[in-house]
């Protein structure tokens, strides 16, 4: 039995990260857990930063996950898996996607953005994993860039660190996608699990 | 988002629901028959998956224009003997609050349930109002769940409390309701029989006779004496105690979830805990259960000591030297939201031990080190906006005038183009509440400044409450000018239609009600549309209206950006020549457009996100942006 399980997915709004969010709890709801997800949606569609709280088992209440308890991290973006930081502890496995997408006061030169070594060299520091590549090419191949939430999410099925199996969140990703797209999400997922193996 | 099977799914199904659906689902199980909310967030999924539904239901749903509108048709249905729902965010009560202080007198015939979802945090909110106090100022009942499955039930039970006591019920729900998601078991949707008739009774609904009124007053009093018994037994207070405890802790809403996890967490024991969901009236005799054995008590309430308030009170008059943990004494913070931490520490307070390990030295430097280099992302101005563009042109067209930019104050409302505060547009002066920045612009132009004064107001925002303060204006001819920021729809909540959009809440088409003919029929002499990604006759529109003595209202339209995506109806890509581009970076420090990408020397336009809207090709002075021709 699942005691508590605690997954975050930290992303720049627009980029699905609320869709994987649904797809990770619908599965576990799916397989009998019980599931709080906690997220922040006012403006999420518009490029601010979304961070959403995925936790599963028998002793979870709280929507947000208490500091330094995450299981898994999946940063979508590598400033906002670092935003991420106080709830990343020595049992987390983070997994990031390299590929930045630059805040507009970045843009202007008014901040600026910190080299990605830095930023995983700052992650491990707190994480006890961190796995990092560029989800955006592998999107690329896969057939969209719209489609790094998928490459993720077969990264983080391929690492065997959820308590949900793969299949059932391969079915659930296929039920949640836009009509039409779901060929090409599961290109985007199955390319995921092989950077995973083949590393 | 939830599909329509499950919204409408079986009883005893168990469904992952956000706390809004789950609200919506306990309605539908009371049985409405109609349900209405101008949208707010954390509030607005509620009648949002409601519309999509209200066809199988066979139900009235919609945005109404704002949310005292919202109330009135609510209240008209429930004065006939249906049940009905109406939602709003936290300060959207203000603008419902002169309905519902008469609706206390009148009462509901049907059920009438007020959702107000508060936002302590604030994630979204201007203030962090907390509308428990409303209930001792409507002297209405008011009930708070504390998760999604909870907020089903408490609503559903909301509906027949209403009709007991036959009042208004409010049901108070903070963000972490509203929205967090859950696995929700479905109840029973009932099915209600009953013909809608309004039977005339002066005394309950004409607020015209001060006789009445005070009759009415203690008729409202009577029946709050009535809901105590009712509140006292409500089965979703839960006192857990054994009755040797000398420590207790009184709750309510989400921090209850955090409680019990803490509690099981660390295993702490010899602790009562009372949560409490009957906010008014409250349960008196349950609380003093509690406080006949405890020594000391916590109380965890987020925002505002209210529960603690009345603690104090019931211990005064039991008589026992109780030490209260709370508020007054600063162990938990007045402003912000709650967290598992915060709780943990005023339980860790209250029982005068320490609850686990802390974080080591190095952790909190590495987290100190992160937060220096950390970028911000707040929410910017989509690509493609119109409205940034229309603030664009403001600027040019002050600048043309010989002005400076402190010489013209540009009021700002409520909606996404109040994202326009942050750099590089810095627009906006104000942002208030909806419709205020007309009033207050006017009031500029009374006061004698010499200052110019330009209100700037979202379309929906203009519906809601801005077509009062414009016939003000006009009425006292101040010399103003009105910018209607027109992106056919109420973007900031996610897309709902208004009346200028053509639509209903449930997807028919209707007439679209133009902002420029309300101006006209106003008595505006100036009223002008423009296209803002047209910059040059956007500035030059914006020239004369400034230049014009009196109201001047200037429509900028132009569909919201991610609705064009959406509908496929924009454009192919911009992009940059990089053997024209000089790395002037005028486009990026003009527009602050997230698709302008800074790539050290030159600028670069991110393909997937450009919606090729082409105001930045105005912009650059030297040609380099160009737009990819369409295959």
């Amino acid at each position: 039995m699942v005691k508590e399980f605690n997954l975050l997915i930290s992303a720049v709004g627009g980029q699905g990260g609320l869709t994987l969010s649904r797809v990770i709890a619908s599965a576990a709801v799916k397989i009998g857990l019980k599931v709080r997800v906690g997220e922040t949606l006012g403006m999420s569609q518009r490029g601010g930063a979304v961070i959403s709280f995925v936790r599963m088992g028998e002793d979870v209440y709280s929507p947000l996950i208490p500091e330094g308890e995450t299981d898994v991290l999946i940063g979508m973006e590598p400033i906002e898996a670092l935003r991420a930081a106080k709830y990343v502890g020595p049992k987390t496995v983070a997994i990031v996607n390299t590929r930045p997408i630059k805040p507009v006061p970045v843009n202007l030169g008014l901040e600026e953005y910190p080299p990605i070594e830095k930023v995983i060299e700052l992650l491990s520091k707190l994480s006890g994993k961190v796995i990092n590549f560029d989800a955006y090419e592998i999107a690329k191949h896969a057939g969209s860039t719209r489609v790094v939430n998928s490459v993720m999410l077969g990264a983080i099925v391929a690492l065997k660190v959820l308590p949900i199996p793969r299949e059932t969140i391969l079915e659930t990703l296929l039920e949640n996608v836009p009509k039409g797209t779901e060929k090409i999400n599961e290109a985007a997922f199955k390319l995921g699990e092989d950077k995973i193996k083949e590393d | 988002m939830s599909n329509n099977s499950s919204i409408l799914g079986e009883a005893g199904k168990k469904t992952l629901m956000m706390g809004n659906e789950a609200i919506a689902r306990g309605a539908i199980e009371a049985g409405i028959k109609v349900a209405t909310a101008y949208p707010g967030t954390p509030s607005t999924e509620i009648v949002e998956t409601l519309a999509e539904v209200a066809k199988n239901l066979g139900i009235h749903v919609e945005w109404a224009v704002n949310e005292k509108v919202a109330l009135e048709i609510a209240l008209g249905a429930a004065f006939s003997g249906v049940r009905a729902l109406v939602a709003m965010k936290a300060p959207g009560l203000n603008v419902a609050m002169d309905a519902l202080m008469s609706a206390t007198y009148s009462g509901v015939n049907g059920g009438l349930v007020i959702v107000v979802a508060d936002d302590p945090g604030p994630h979204t909110t201007q203030t962090e109002q907390d509308n428990r106090f409303m209930s001792k100022i409507t002297l209405l009942p008011m009930l708070e769940p504390s998760d999604p499955q909870e907020a089903k039930d408490i609503v559903k039970e909301a509906f027949k409390i209403s009709e007991k006591l036959q009042l208004p019920v409010i049901v108070r729900t903070t963000t972490r309701v509203n929205h967090t998601s859950a696995d929700v078991i479905l109840g029973e949707i009932e099915v209600v029989k009953k013909e809608p008739w309004f039977y005339k009774e002066p005394m309950r609904y004409i607020r015209a006779s001060m006789a009445w009124n005070l009759t009415r007053h203690k008729w409202l009093n009577q029946q709050m004496e009535k809901a105590k018994e009712i509140m006292e037994n409500l089965p979703f207070n839960k006192l857990e105690m054994k009755g040797d405890e000398k420590v207790g802790v009184i709750v309510s809403g989400v921090p209850y979830n955090y409680l019990k996890e803490v509690i099981k967490k660390y295993v702490v024991k010899k602790v009562a805990v009372l949560k409490i969901s009957a906010i008014n009236p409250l349960p008196e005799k349950l609380i003093k259960k509690l406080l006949s054995k405890v020594d000391k008590v916590l109380v965890l309430e987020e925002l505002e000591p209210y529960l603690e308030f009345h603690v104090k009170s019931l211990i005064s008059e039991i008589g026992r030297n109780i030490e209260v943990l709370g508020k007054f004494n600063g162990i938990t913070p007045r402003e912000g939201e709650f967290s598992p931490e915060v709780v943990r520490s005023a339980l860790e307070k209250l029982l005068n031990i320490k609850l686990g390990k802390r974080f080591r030295d190095m952790r909190e430097k590495v987290l100190e080190e992160i937060k220096s280099i950390l970028p911000r992302r707040a929410p910017p101005m989509c690509p493609g906006c119109p409205h940034r563009a229309t603030y664009i042109a403001l600027k040019k067209a002050i600048k043309r005038l010989g002005l400076k930019l402190e010489e013209v104050s540009v009021f700002g409302d409520i909606g996404c183009y109040a994202l326009s505060l942050q750099p590089p547009l810095e627009a906006i002066w104000t942002e208030h509440c909806m419709g205020a920045s007309i009033g207050m612009a006017a009031g500029l132009y009374f006061a004698g400044s010499r200052q110019k004064a330009v209100a700037t107001i979202g379309d929906s925002t203009f519906f809601h409450m801005g077509i009062q303060p414009l016939i003000d204006a006009v009425q006292h001819n101040a010399n103003i000018t009105v910018i209607v920021l027109d992106n056919g729809t109420i973007a900031m909540t996610g897309h709902q239609p208004h009346p200028g959009s053509g639509e209903i809440a449930t997807g028919e088409k209707v007439k679209p009600i133009l902002i420029e003919d309300i101006a006209k029929a106003i008595g505006v002499k100036f009223v002008k549309v423009v296209d803002p990604y047209d910059l040059k006759e956007t500035t030059d529109v914006l020239v004369e209206a400034l230049k014009f003595e009196g109201v001047s209202v200037v429509v900028a339209r132009r569909l919201c950006a991610i609705l064009a995506v959406r509908r496929k109806l924009t454009g192919p890509p911009c992009y940059v020549d990089p053997d024209t581009c000089t790395g002037c970076r005028t486009c990026i420090l003009q527009l602050g457009c997230p698709s302008l990408v800074w790539e050290g020397e030159k600028t670069v336009i991110d393909t997937d996100t450009c919606t090729g809207c082409g105001v930045c090709i105005q912009v650059c002075p030297y040609n380099a942006i160009k737009m990819e021709k369409e295959e």
